[in-house]
């Protein structure tokens, strides 16, 4: 017993990483994407630490200083108030990223499970579950998260909250699809013939066996879950000043936008990057998971 | 004579994430026009690698040829480039059979659009001259109503239909040499047998060799005048037929030849233990609203009334084709449909009718072993797990103990310790089976279903899983049903036998029995169409005519009248009932109630 993780327990996976490694080895896009976001990922952990101008991320003023140009400084300039762009721009990083995942966990939390029921148990149980994800998928996932931002009140949470509402049917479906076509395998059918419940069938046979597609799924819609909470605090409904969202400092920017270029640059750019990132990301790891898609 | 198509020295290398591995090593290879080559080896042993190399159709990369010519009519073809080849080797001289007729035609469009396309490209036709070489040529390969074909789309044709399409495209631009992939594999054997015939025809009056590749030495025998044994890549052994049948050279060649020869078995002693599961006229039918107004719906008849009796300690083997219903049976027994009417009776009680608790006392004791290895194990569970499914269901029993009979299990079916933290994708096919079958027996039932259990795996794995079986059997005093179309799987293994077409059980009776005297025509007709090594001319198959017929709208009267040898006016109206000609042997059949020369009484 005491050798219950053994050398045997850990080759398989071993075997696999190294498919992985391979896989990733031949693509360098995503190699790029995987190391542009293990950094994006340390930088949210060390921000703090690293910026020159922790106190900036805060809400001290620095009058003295506002609207100073990029220089050896203020890498990114200052704003309105003096405060260093470049420091808030990497703190940035932190509240997206955890924003993004978040709010793409919570929609997972909700949206497998329902998927996986609806389409395990068919019938009536999935006309409920489908019609009610069609609810959600008939409004656009913006204006939907504007909707329910607008009735809980602005604010950061709310916004993770409402962006999780809205995103959740994509993987009822995505989830429900996969459990449709795994349901007539065998082991599915095994498992039932042996007696096992529902239950114990969703979600210890179905459920494991839809993760890859749902790992891509999820790591692409990371990228488009950020822009959607920096599109609720552009528009004021998300984060609230002070914070150094990215939306919320883009929005801020406009006022300056004609004689401070840099203000809205910057945590722009912030934006783009780490979107593009886990769209690559994305990619890359469909590559990896999914074999139909390997292009050999 | 020299040869026609000649491989010197190819090898061809595949580039995995595990480094580079040999896939073809040949050292020579000759086949002579007109004649037919047969390829026999295992699934990953290099042939269908070596056939789309000779088409210049290899993916590169991964696989990468190292050396070697492919020399064919006096031309190395390895040489030539992409457009020469295209423009003017494959489909003018050499064509290619895929294995899955299903996926090898393009679903959108019709039969005859995609033939003309070919034909029109390939042979500077006009639209009508082609059309009409369409035609020609599905009258060739005996395509009943060819013109009407031509409008057809694919989901309309069966499986043996969709092949006989696509010989005819590849012939179609007179193509010389023919490589036929695996050309009846998903193709039952009636089919199979009428499918061989027309090839074999064709190739003696349009003169076309063929390079015929499979992984079942009787058809290659049955078929072919030379035969190469590939293995791993390597061409082992090569002869002719007869002389590779007499005198095998290697002793993968002799296993080969062993393990399709037919044991003679002792006569079993009859059975009089009691009765474990009987089925009282069961019938599963499908609803399918095949009209969008109506309310009138079809039904697809899958089960028609169906009885069984099984016996403590029997191997109780059903015996059909693809359709017959007999996977739709066992789902039924084992309660994973609803039937539609009759009765399940597993030690007194009829199973549909049973309380939750009772329900899974019956399900416990009666487990199943799928046919395909791949899929009937969870790709994401370790192998201890899947093993200790139906324990942790059945039982409470403490972790260490769970341990110890998984462990026990695996050793039972011939598998190590170590297997237990492994996940199924590392093991071959024959040991997945094994797993599967130590799952089933792990909560030790009375009943273990076997739903074609080597019909996906290779020969060699076939062989040791149905040893493993016998072992078992003797072993554990089990009950087994042995679903299966391979005939040889069924002698091997069991003591009555049920021959089942189109949902109905046709014939009954003891397995040694009925495989020395077959009496219901579709049984000889089955018999017949199996190639083994005796026959060694596609000659000595079955001449049986037409496709079964689907189950939607089943013929009237006796259902197998439509492709009957024997076929009278009586079987197109009435339904034969199941009577007994000799002692123990039970027939619906109309012929055999004349042969015999009395009414005897139904019995049910």
């Amino acid at each position: 017993m005491k050798n219950i993780i053994n050398i045997d327990l850990i080759k398989p996976k071993i075997k696999e990483a190294k498919l992985s490694l391979y896989l990733l080895k031949k693509d360098k896009l995503t190699r790029i994407a995987l190391y542009l976001s293990i950094f994006l990922f340390i930088l949210a952990l060390v921000g703090y630490w690293i910026v020159p101008y922790p106190q900036h991320i805060a809400d001290e003023a620095n009058s003295i200083n506002k609207l100073q140009p990029p220089s050896m400084e203020y890498f990114f300039g200052t704003d309105e108030l003096g405060r260093d762009i470049f420091s808030r721009v990497i703190y940035g990083t932190r509240i997206s990223l955890i924003t993004g995942l978040f709010s793409v966990g919570l929609a997972l939390l909700i949206g497998i499970p329902l998927g996986a029921i609806a389409g395990t148990m068919g019938g009536w149980i999935d006309e409920l579950i489908m019609r009610i994800t069609d609810i959600f998928l008939s409004f656009p996932p913006l204006l939907l998260a504007i909707a329910v931002v607008s009735v809980l009140g602005p604010s950061l949470q709310n916004a993770m909250l409402a962006i999780s509402l809205s995103w959740w049917p994509w993987y009822a479906r995505l989830v429900r699809g996969q459990a449709i076509s795994l349901k007539e395998r065998k082991f599915v059918q095994a498992a039932k013939a042996i007696g096992s419940s529902n239950f114990k069938i969703i979600f210890k046979h179905i459920i494991p066996n839809t993760v890859s597609p749902v790992i891509v799924q999820a790591s692409m819609d990371i990228g488009g879950v950020i822009l959607t909470i920096a599109s609720l605090s552009f528009l004021g409904l998300g984060a609230q000043a002070p914070t150094p969202e990215w939306g919320l400092m883009i929005s801020t920017s406009r006022n300056y936008f004609l004689n401070a270029w840099w203000y809205s640059i910057f945590p722009g750019l912030a934006i783009f990057i780490t979107v593009l990132t886990f769209n690559l990301l994305g990619d890359g790891l469909r590559e990896i998971l999914d074999p139909k898609t390997r292009k050999n | 004579m020299s040869s026609y198509l000649e491989i010197k020295k190819l090898v061809i290398n595949h580039k995995t994430f595990e480094g580079i591995r040999n896939v073809i090593d040949i050292d020579s290879l000759k086949i002579k026009k007109g004649k037919t080559y047969g390829i026999v080896g295992e699934s990953g042993a290099g042939k269908t690698i070596l056939a789309l190399t000779i088409l210049g159709l290899l993916q590169t990369p991964p696989g990468k040829i190292e050396s070697g010519e492919i020399i064919f009519e006096g031309e190395n073809l390895l040489k030539k480039s992409n457009k020469v080849l295209r423009e003017s080797i494959r489909g003018n001289k050499i064509s290619m059979i895929f294995q899955d007729p299903m996926s090898s035609l393009n679903p959108v469009f019709t039969i005859g659009y995609q033939m003309i396309q070919i034909i029109k490209k390939n042979q500077n036709l006009k639209k009508d001259d082609a059309r009409l070489k369409a035609v020609e040529m599905l009258d060739i390969v005996k395509l009943p109503d060819a013109k009407s074909t031509l409008r057809k789309y694919p989901h309309e044709l069966s499986g043996g239909q969709r092949q006989r399409v696509i010989i005819a495209m590849a012939l179609s631009c007179g193509a010389e040499l023919l490589i036929a992939d695996e050309p009846t594999r998903n193709l039952d054997v009636t089919i199979q047998s009428s499918i061989l015939k027309t090839l074999k025809e064709i190739q003696n009056k349009m003169n076309v060799t063929v390079l015929f590749i499979a992984n079942n030495l009787s058809l290659v025998a049955t078929f072919c005048d030379k035969v190469g044994i590939l293995k791993d890549g390597k061409i082992i052994e090569e002869n002719d037929v007869h002389s590779i049948l007499t005198q095998p050279k290697m002793d993968y060649t002799k296993f080969l030849i062993n393990s399709v020869t037919d044991v003679k078995k002792e006569p079993k002693k009859s059975n009089n233990s009691e009765i474990i599961l009987e089925v009282k006229n069961l019938k599963k039918y499908f609803e399918i609203n095949k009209k969008f107004f109506s309310k009138k719906s079809d039904f697809v008849k899958a089960v028609d009334g169906v009885d069984l009796t099984i016996r403590k300690g029997d191997i109780i083997g059903i015996v059909g084709e693809s359709g017959c219903g007999k996977s739709t049976l066992v789902n039924t027994i084992l309660n994973l449909h609803k039937p539609t009417s009759g009765e399940v009776i597993f030690k007194g009680k009829n199973i549909f009718e049973l309380e939750k608790q009772e329900l899974d006392h019956v399900r416990k004791n009666i487990q199943i072993v799928f046919q395909d290895p791949f899929w009937s194990l969870n790709p994401r569970w370790l192998v201890k797990d899947i093993i200790a499914e139906p324990i942790l269901v059945h039982e409470n029993i403490s972790s260490t103990e769970l341990l110890s009979r998984v462990k026990n299990l695996l050793k039972m079916v011939g598998l190590n310790d170590s297997a237990a933290y492994k996940y199924p994708h590392e093991f071959s096919g024959g040991q997945r089976q094994r797993i599967a079958i130590a799952r089933a027996l792990s909560v030790e039932p009375e009943i273990i279903v076997l739903d074609e259990p080597t019909s996906a795996i290779d020969v060699v794995s076939q062989v040791q899983i149905l040893q493993l079986l016998k072992d078992l059997k003797k072993d554990l005093d089990l009950t087994n049903i042995l679903i299966s179309h391979d005939l040889s799987v069924v002698h091997d293994l069991c003591d009555k036998l049920h021959i089942m077409y189109l949902g109905k059980i046709v014939e009954y009776g003891e397995a040694n029995r009925i495989f020395q005297k077959p009496l219901h025509p579709y049984t000889i007709a089955l018999f017949e169409s199996i190639p083994t090594l005796e026959k060694s001319n596609v000659n000595d198959l079955a001449q049986i005519v037409g496709e079964v017929p689907s189950a939607i709208n089943p013929p009237e009267g006796c259902r197998f009248h439509t492709r009957c040898p024997r076929v009278m006016e009586k079987c197109k109206t009435q339904i034969p009932l199941m009577k007994e000609f000799e002692s123990d042997r039970i027939v619906a059949c109309f012929a055999l109630e004349n042969d015999y020369g009395r009414n005897n009484e139904s019995i049910k």
